[in-house]
């Protein structure tokens, strides 16, 4: 078994009303874990996976996840875009959009030497859908 | 939805806006809206999209299955080709678990979690929307052991041998049983320890995880919830019903 440190990761994943979601977010290969439907939250945490441990991030997906604490909604994970990442959408409310947090790298050039840190981030979208998102909430 | 004689879908475009389809599915979201019934996702012909399929309905023959055609219509196919399964199916703790258990790269579905049964019903998927059933015995009161109050059925391939297998999780114990599928529709029952794993799965908030967290194709476990943890434990298999660092035993 390993038992991989995660830091404040742990703590966030025992929040009230947590839901917590398996899919390769970063695009590598391996399955990672990651929280919403936390209300207070601005961010969406998630700890990537290496295959021995985990590298959390914690970025800020801004009303997503207000959005994700709504009554009656169903967190689905699946990769919506076609780019091997798998991203996070939510649906069953009374709406009519769907948002999406899209699994995203964002690279930053270090200011001590020619590094590229890639940084797992969350790009949103919540395009409307029509009568779609209605009939979801039926179910 | 009863009432309704469609299949809404939401294609999506890939920049966050979706194509929405609701297309006609003859009597199938009838069917669906039947007390009991079971709506199952996964690829039931093996042409790599994902199809619905429903059990569980009172009084069926068949598993109605709703054929993706990737674009927002879907064929439904209720072919009556099942005897024993359907009334397998309609026992009331009885739990369809939907994976490849022939490796023949299409969903089938396996059910598990009655007290009373010796044996564990699986209808494999052909490439045109039907099945064949096996009801083949199982040892060691799996099917009991699944049906224990708090206990969780994961199908995954945890020995990498390209068939999903059918393991069961019982918080707070060290030894799982899992199910070997051997891909005629026989299990063999076997037990893995995961020792402090399975004790820590019974704290309070924990939520046991199923994926593939180290991209090897074989299933692993994780724990996530508790508070008060600063870790997320991982049991990662290491192919032929190993987890790393445990044991696995058996017959």
């Amino acid at each position: 078994m390993i038992n991989a440190p995660v830091g404040d990761f742990a703590a966030w994943s025992s929040a009230t009303s947590v839901v917590r979601v398996v899919g390769d977010f970063s695009g590598n290969g391996t399955a990672d874990i990651a929280l919403t439907g936390v209300p207070g939250w601005g961010t969406l945490p998630v700890a990537v996976s290496n295959g021995s441990s985990f590298t959390v991030a914690n970025p800020g997906v801004g009303n997503f996840a207000v959005w994700s604490t709504t009554s009656g909604v169903q967190v689905l994970v699946g990769d919506f875009n076609g780019d091997g990442r798998q991203d996070i959408a939510l649906t069953g409310a009374a709406w009519n959009s769907l948002p999406i947090a899209f699994a995203s790298t964002s690279k930053t050039i270090s200011p001590l030497g020619p590094v590229v840190i890639n940084a797992n981030t969350f790009a949103v979208t919540n395009r409307s859908i029509g009568d779609f998102a209605a009939w979801a909430s039926m179910w | 939805m009863a009432g309704w004689n469609t299949i809404p879908v939401a294609l999506s475009n890939g920049d966050g806006s979706f194509a929405v389809l609701n297309q006609s599915a003859g009597d199938f979201p009838g069917l669906a809206s039947g007390p009991g019934v079971a709506k199952l996702a996964g690829d039931f012909n093996r042409d790599g999209l994902t199809d619905i399929a429903l059990v569980r309905g009172k009084g069926w023959g068949s598993i109605p299955v709703a054929l993706s055609d990737g674009t927002g219509g879907f064929t439904v196919v209720n072919i009556v080709d099942l005897t024993m399964f359907p009334m397998f199916a309609e026992e009331g703790e009885a739990q369809a678990l939907v994976g490849d258990f022939d490796g023949d790269g299409g969903s089938d579905i396996a059910l598990v979690g009655v007290a009373t049964w010796g044996v564990i019903p699986v209808a494999f998927s052909d490439a045109t929307g039907g099945f064949h059933e096996t009801v083949e015995s199982v040892a060691d009161f799996f099917q009991l052991r699944a049906s224990v109050i708090g206990t969780r059925a994961f199908a995954g391939d945890f020995d990498g041998d390209g068939m999903s297998d059918i393991l069961l999780i019982q918080p707070g114990s060290s030894l799982l049983p899992w199910a070997r599928s051997l891909g005629n529709g026989q299990f063999q029952v076997r037990y893995i320890n995961v020792g402090d794993f399975g004790l820590w799965s019974a704290a309070p908030g924990a939520q046991i995880l199923v994926g593939d967290f180290n991209g090897d194709h074989i299933t692993d476990l994780a724990l996530s919830g508790p508070a008060g943890w600063a870790t997320v434990p991982m049991m990662l298999s290491a192919g032929a019903g190993m987890f790393t660092g445990d044991q696995c035993s058996g017959r």
